[in-house]
């Protein structure tokens, strides 16, 4: 870590989030001399996966894990006199509001004791404690107010520290706000408003009043005396975590759109070998009025056999996206309402509100008040990734998590040659007094790197360059025991709830054990939203923020669950085990007082795709290499011949190294990894075997001549 | 620096393909003559199968490799036990070459032969290489071949089969496979329990809305209307005879059938004269071998009375009976509606009329488009053709401008339902057919119309008077004004025929005509207003009818 680093490069890129990956991978791959630093131990930055432990560990840590404890730097000895020092900024968190729960119970001790060779137990040591803890039931009971009124306290903090193996050893209903609020008696005052009004107005989600979730909670912990063997409806808290490894979970959830710029910049660079892909398989949405998910007719096949829309219906739908498909070239059918809203353009063309639906929040992704030219060309753009890969997808979504995607492009910037360091800290940018153009960095060790251009993620923004400092995305990840919308096959999907009443448009992705994002039989929920609050400073309480798209989704915890012991509870929907909430920070750029040579890449934000942050990295490369092509293709293994001074020039240069690496299928091949990992009889994934169509269902016409 | 890379010029990658490509092909040949060498001296062992596998694995179109192998297992002296594990290895072999040709004759062919030849085929693992190979390509018709051969030998339940076409469309119905599979399915799973519809009729109805969900998603994919087509058609017409003409000097039988027969099928066929059978001999009008009208010669003269004919045909009875107490008389099957539509319960009507409604609004949603259109007419001859007919009519008319392409295609078909139309109302036992204005561009369903003696087809569309006419054996009087035929080389040997009327048509030349000297009893031809009229008179002079030009 402390290594000292060559004194100069042509380029230094700070954080290693997907825009600063892919520019850093088109910097070296033309040649130019690159260092890429990233504060953290991990890569990623705000793009990052993690599996379940260190994801705990993370909204645990976030407000605290800023002490710096590295040793002061002489900055006078470093910077001459026609410099100025830029001081990074000293927070580098872009999370807020972080909290994450575990819905499950311990396992009691029964199952130790029927079960004691489980490993697992014997592996942790903090687990083992547990169960021990156990042996005297009624410690558990009497330790359970404390627990709450530390929760309480932590609460008070703005940010609640997680302490999962204390928290569940406590019972974990009295992880609900209603009964914190009973206990600690006094909590802030709009938060008890917000629980009440919240009491009175939800029902299937919250259905018992906090007194009664408190009686019945202390009635099981005293069945737990009793020795019951009857199969428990949720795994245990161990048995959960045993595969913890297994999770993999984003911090920013997107989906590639199938034609999107990022799909297109992974096949003509050949970085698409160094991952494999899924598709998205299906789109719900719920409509207004209903509580129930349903399929969205997205491509022809969707529409053939939705159950939901009527023939007329269908033709109109058809119809419509054929339109949109192409619409540049009828400008006549859209020409009076190109500055009106999208809806209204759609109640011209006769949609029914189901369609016209289907078509905002689904397909087009926009709202009812976008511009009519806004909405034609998001809809263009959906049906122009449809049908690229598998006849009824229009995205992609990398498995493993996004996390895996600006570590691709790392490693074809290392492989040619950038030098890349993690958990190296940069304390702030050396810039020129008079042109006012950066001349290098100084890191946390005290070295002084000089660079013609700097890079920078927004999070590590020195202060002055910053204006303001907002909520940008609302998050919440939910481990589940089974899909949303249960189906034969597992699905990928992306969900759209629309705005109901007071609660914001959510956006959901939900994929499991075929993205490799869960162990099996668990699935991984990824919620974003718009904050809506006005004030910053506010704490808002995410629960609440997310509440509507729970009830619509999810039966509830599985705590609550227990406990309400089948009554009542939506057998269909899938119960809460896990669950995670924070909020996602950005900031503005002060233009006027940052350095030209300085460039900045936005944090992830709520876009659905990839384009922002591509285009990002496009534009910066043009500025910094103006005549050279931006991520061309890397060669194959066997394409490159080393004609290393001396060292194979002898052989012709033609010998093949590095036979470890296997020579991949050709280029869009990318999918061909997934097809052996189908082979066990996984019918319709049929999709990703680099089934390229040509033209999405919609814009091609000649389908009719088949027969 | 080290690991520079630096990317192979093409010219580089140029010469190593091209040496490779002669390197293989010197072991191509070489592999070749070794297989001949092996075939000129009849080898069939281990190692010709060997050398074919070699050559097979890259190019598995190779069928004389294929038969070599074949007989290579057929010849085989090892034990049973030994043979079979060899097809089971020959089964992996051409999985591998169907990896490479998923197309070829020749592997399918020897996966059926080898197939046969196990003595326990796993059926249910074919039917999984089916799945897959469906999945990569959903028009490989080599693969639903061999898929419907497995079904056919193992048990495996058709219903099962439906279901996966279920699937197949489901994930694109523009995959005409799929539905023809599907319509060789319905009719062995759901069997009409009333003879003369293909499948039940619950079933038929539940396809109609399905199939209505395709055509209303994509109006232009030809794949769900085709199958639209063959659900609203009928099934096969059923056999029967239309029309029996007795005459008594000299005594001849002749009877009309629907559908054409074999003579051995006819030489069955029983003559009764007052319940009495009579002997004799059946010859067909020509000397094809599929006829639809036959004539019997009665060993003995056939007296006045009741006269039946009943003939058996693929199981089917059908019988014609009729009185005579006169030298000559003609006597024919009533016809209804039902004869060129299958009969509909008064369910399967509503759903009609539901359908023509919802295709109604089709229409007004996608104008102009000829899979409405055309569907348009084909529900309403389901539904009723008489009712409908001028709509039809109508509709037919826009589809030769729309669809102008196949506008002949649509005139035949007017000209169908207009004959259908006429036959369902005609008297036929009067012998007289005035078919004048009709807008007809071909005549068909002739064997309704064997007995004419008059047939009057003047102010039609007519082309040409084709071999459909050499039918008509009592046809006295043909007219065939204002049409625009420009060939009539099927009025040959009309034994009948006396006055022929062809006036303002397209007859070119006089050797048009000639084919008219065969007719016997032909003695006056009308001509006027044709481009042949205009030829001196010399031309004419050798015909034994006298002409009006």
């Amino acid at each position: 870590m402390d290594e000292v680093l060559p004194e100069e490069f042509d380029v230094i890129l700070i954080g290693t989030g997907l825009p600063e990956s892919v520019l850093s991978g088109a910097l070296s791959r033309i040649g130019k001399n690159v260092l890429h630093v990233d504060s953290n131990e991990y890569y990623g930055g705000s793009w990052a996966s993690f599996n379940i432990k260190t994801f705990d560990k993370l909204m645990s840590e976030t407000q605290m894990h800023q002490e710096d404890n590295s040793n002061p730097v002489n900055l006078e000895a470093l910077i001459s006199e026609d410099e100025e020092f830029l001081l990074m900024s000293a927070s580098q968190q872009n999370l807020s509001n972080c909290q994450s729960y575990c819905y499950l119970s311990k396992q009691p001790d029964w199952v130790v004791a029927t079960n004691v060779v489980e490993p697992n137990v014997v592996a942790e040591p903090d687990e083992v404690e547990i169960s021990d803890d156990k042996d005297s039931p009624v410690d558990v009971a009497t330790t359970a107010p404390t627990m709450v009124q530390k929760h309480s306290d932590t609460e008070d903090l703005s940010c609640r520290d997680v302490d999962f193996e204390e928290r569940n050893n406590s019972d974990n209903d009295n992880e609900k706000p209603g009964v914190s609020d009973k206990q600690s008696g006094d909590p802030a005052k709009e938060k008890s408003t917000d629980n009440d009004s919240r009491n009175g107005q939800v029902d299937a989600f919250n259905n018992a009043t906090s007194e009664e979730k408190l009686e019945n909670a202390s009635d099981q912990s005293s069945q737990a005396d009793l020795p019951h063997k009857e199969t428990p409806l949720f795994p245990f808290y161990e048995k959960f975590y045993e595969n913890w490894r297994r999770f993999n979970l984003d911090l920013s959830p997107k989906v590639m759109f199938s034609r999107g710029q990022l799909v297109e910049l992974l096949i003509q660079s050949n970085v698409c070998r160094y991952l494999e892909f899924r598709n998205v398989t299906r789109t719900l949405t719920v409509l207004s009025g209903e509580n129930r998910l349903q399929p969205v007719p997205c491509s022809r096949a969707d529409v053939f056999k939705s159950k939901f829309v009527t023939v007329v219906e269908k033709r109109i739908l058809m119809r419509f996206l054929t339109l949109c498909a192409n619409f540049e070239q009828h400008p006549q059918e859209y020409e009076a309402y190109k500055d009106r809203p999208f809806q209204d353009f759609l109640q011209s063309k006769h949609l029914s509100t189901k369609v016209q639906h289907f078509i905002i929040h689904s397909i087009a992704m926009v709202s009812e008040q976008t511009s009519t030219m806004e909405g034609l060309h998001a809809t263009q753009k959906f049906l122009k990734s449809l049908g690229r890969y598998g006849s009824s997808h229009a995205f992609l979504c990398p498995m493993y998590g996004v996390g895996e995607l600006p570590q691709a492009f790392s490693r074809l910037s290392a492989v040619f040659g950038g030098t890349f360091c993690l958990r190296r800290r940069v304390i702030g940018i050396v810039a020129d007094k008079t042109s006012r153009a950066v001349k290098g960095v100084i890191d946390s060790t005290g070295q002084k790197i000089k660079c013609q251009h700097l890079v920078l993620d927004e999070s590590h923004l020195p202060d002055i360059c910053r204006s303001g400092f907002k909520r940008e995305v609302s998050r919440a990840i939910y481990v589940t025991d089974k899909s949303v919308s249960p189906s034969e096959t597992e699905e990928v999907s992306l969900i759209t709830l629309p705005p109901v009443g007071n609660f914001p448009l959510y956006r959901v992705i939900e994929a499991g054990p075929l993205c490799c994002l869960s162990p099996n039989n668990y699935y991984v929920v990824h919620a974003l939203t718009k904050p809506s609050c006005v004030d910053e400073n506010a704490i808002v309480d995410l629960k609440e923020t997310f509440h509507s798209a729970e009830k619509t989704m999810f039966a509830g915890t599985a705590a609550e669950l227990e406990i309400a012991n089948n009554n009542e509870s939506d057998k269909q929907k899938p119960a809460v085990l896990w669950a995670a909430y924070f909020n996602m920070m950005s900031c503005g750029v002060n233009n006027d007082s940052l350095p030209g040579n300085v460039y900045v890449m936005s944090s992830p934000g709520f876009e659905l795709g990839f384009d922002k942050a591509m285009n990002e990295a496009r534009r910066t490369f043009e500025i910094i290499c103006p005549d050279e092509e931006f991520l061309p293709r890397a060669p194959e293994p066997e394409e490159i011949v080393f004609d290393d001074e001396g060292y194979k020039s002898e052989n012709n240069g033609n010998s093949r190294e590095n036979p470890n690496e296997q020579p991949e299928a050709g280029n869009g091949d990318y999918m061909e990894t997934e097809e052996d990992l189908q082979e066990e009889e996984e019918p319709d994934v049929q999709g990703l075997i680099d089934q390229e169509q040509g033209v999405g269902d919609h814009v091609s016409d000649g389908n009719g001549d088949n027969a | 620096m080290h690991g520079r890379v630096k990317v192979k010029t093409s010219a580089e990658q140029q010469e190593e393909k091209r040496k490779e490509r002669q390197s293989k092909l010197k072991i191509f040949r070489k592999v070749i003559n070794a297989f001949f060498n092996k075939v000129s001296k009849e080898e069939y062992d281990n190692d010709g199968l060997e050398i074919t596998k070699q050559i097979l694995a890259s190019n598995s179109d190779y069928s004389s490799m294929w038969n070599y192998r074949k007989k290579c297992f057929a010849n085989s002296e090892k034990p049973k036990s030994e043979i079979e594990a060899m097809l089971n290895s020959e089964l992996t072999f051409i999985e591998s070459c169907l990896r490479n040709n998923p197309k070829s004759y020749g592997c399918w062919h020897q996966r059926c032969f080898v197939l046969l030849k196990l003595k326990t085929p796993d059926w249910k693992r074919e039917l999984q290489l089916c799945n897959l190979f469906l999945q990569f390509d959903d028009r490989n018709f080599h693969c639903w071949d061999y898929r419907r051969f497995v079904c056919s030998h193992s048990n495996h339940p058709l219903k099962d089969e439906i279901d996966y076409t279920n699937k197949l469309i489901e994930s694109n119905f523009s995959n005409y496979s799929s539905w023809h599979y599907r319509s060789k399915l319905l009719p062995e799973v759901y069997p009409d329990s009333s003879v003369g519809n293909k499948i039940a009729e619950r079933k038929l109805l539940e396809e109609l809305e399905l199939v209505q969900n395709a055509f209303f998603t994509d109006p232009n994919d030809q794949s769900a209307w085709f199958y639209h087509k063959w659900l609203l058609g009928r099934g096969h017409p059923m056999q029967s005879i239309l029309s029996l003409h007795v005459s008594r000097f000299p005594s001849t039988l002749t009877c009309t059938l629907r559908k054409p027969i074999k003579e051995e099928d006819c030489q069955q066929a029983l003559v009764r004269v007052n319940g009495t059978v009579i002997s004799g001999k059946w010859k067909p009008h020509s000397s094809a071998c599929y006829m639809n009208t036959w004539t019997f010669t009665p060993h003995e003269k056939i007296g006045t009375g009741l006269i039946s004919v009943s003939c058996q045909v693929d199981g089917v009875e059908t019988q014609i009976t009729m009185e005579i107490d006169d030298n000559e008389a003609l006597c024919c099957a009533k016809n209804t509606i039902e004869t060129f539509c299958e009969s509909s319960s008064d369910a399967k009507l509503l759903v009609l009329e539901e359908e023509l409604n919802s295709c109604r609004e089709l229409n007004e949603l996608e104008p102009d488009n000829k899979w409405v259109v055309l569907t348009l007419v084909f529900l309403m001859k389901a539904i009723d053709p008489i009712r409908f007919f001028s709509e039809m009519k109508e509709l037919l008319k826009s589809l030769c401008i729309i669809d102008s392409k196949r506008s002949c295609y649509y005139q035949d078909l007017h000209s169908k339902y207009a004959v259908e139309n006429w036959i369902i109302c005609a008297d036929l036992q009067s012998r007289k057919a005035d078919l004048r204005n009709k807008g007809i561009t071909r005549l068909c369903h002739v064997e309704f119309l064997v007995g004419l003696t008059h047939l009057d087809l003047s102010h039609n569309k007519l082309k040409a008077l084709g071999s459909t006419f050499l039918v008509f054996p009592w046809l006295q009087e043909l007219k065939a004004d204002d049409n625009e035929i420009t060939e009539i080389d099927g009025l040959k040997a009309l034994p009948s025929l006396i006055t022929l009327s062809l006036n303002s048509n397209a007859l070119s030349s006089v050797e048009l005509l000639s084919c008219l000297s065969t007719c016997p009893n032909l003695q006056h031809v009308s001509l006027k207003s044709n481009p042949v009229s205009s030829c001196e008179k010399d031309y004419f002079k050798n015909f034994p009818f006298r002409l009006t030009l």
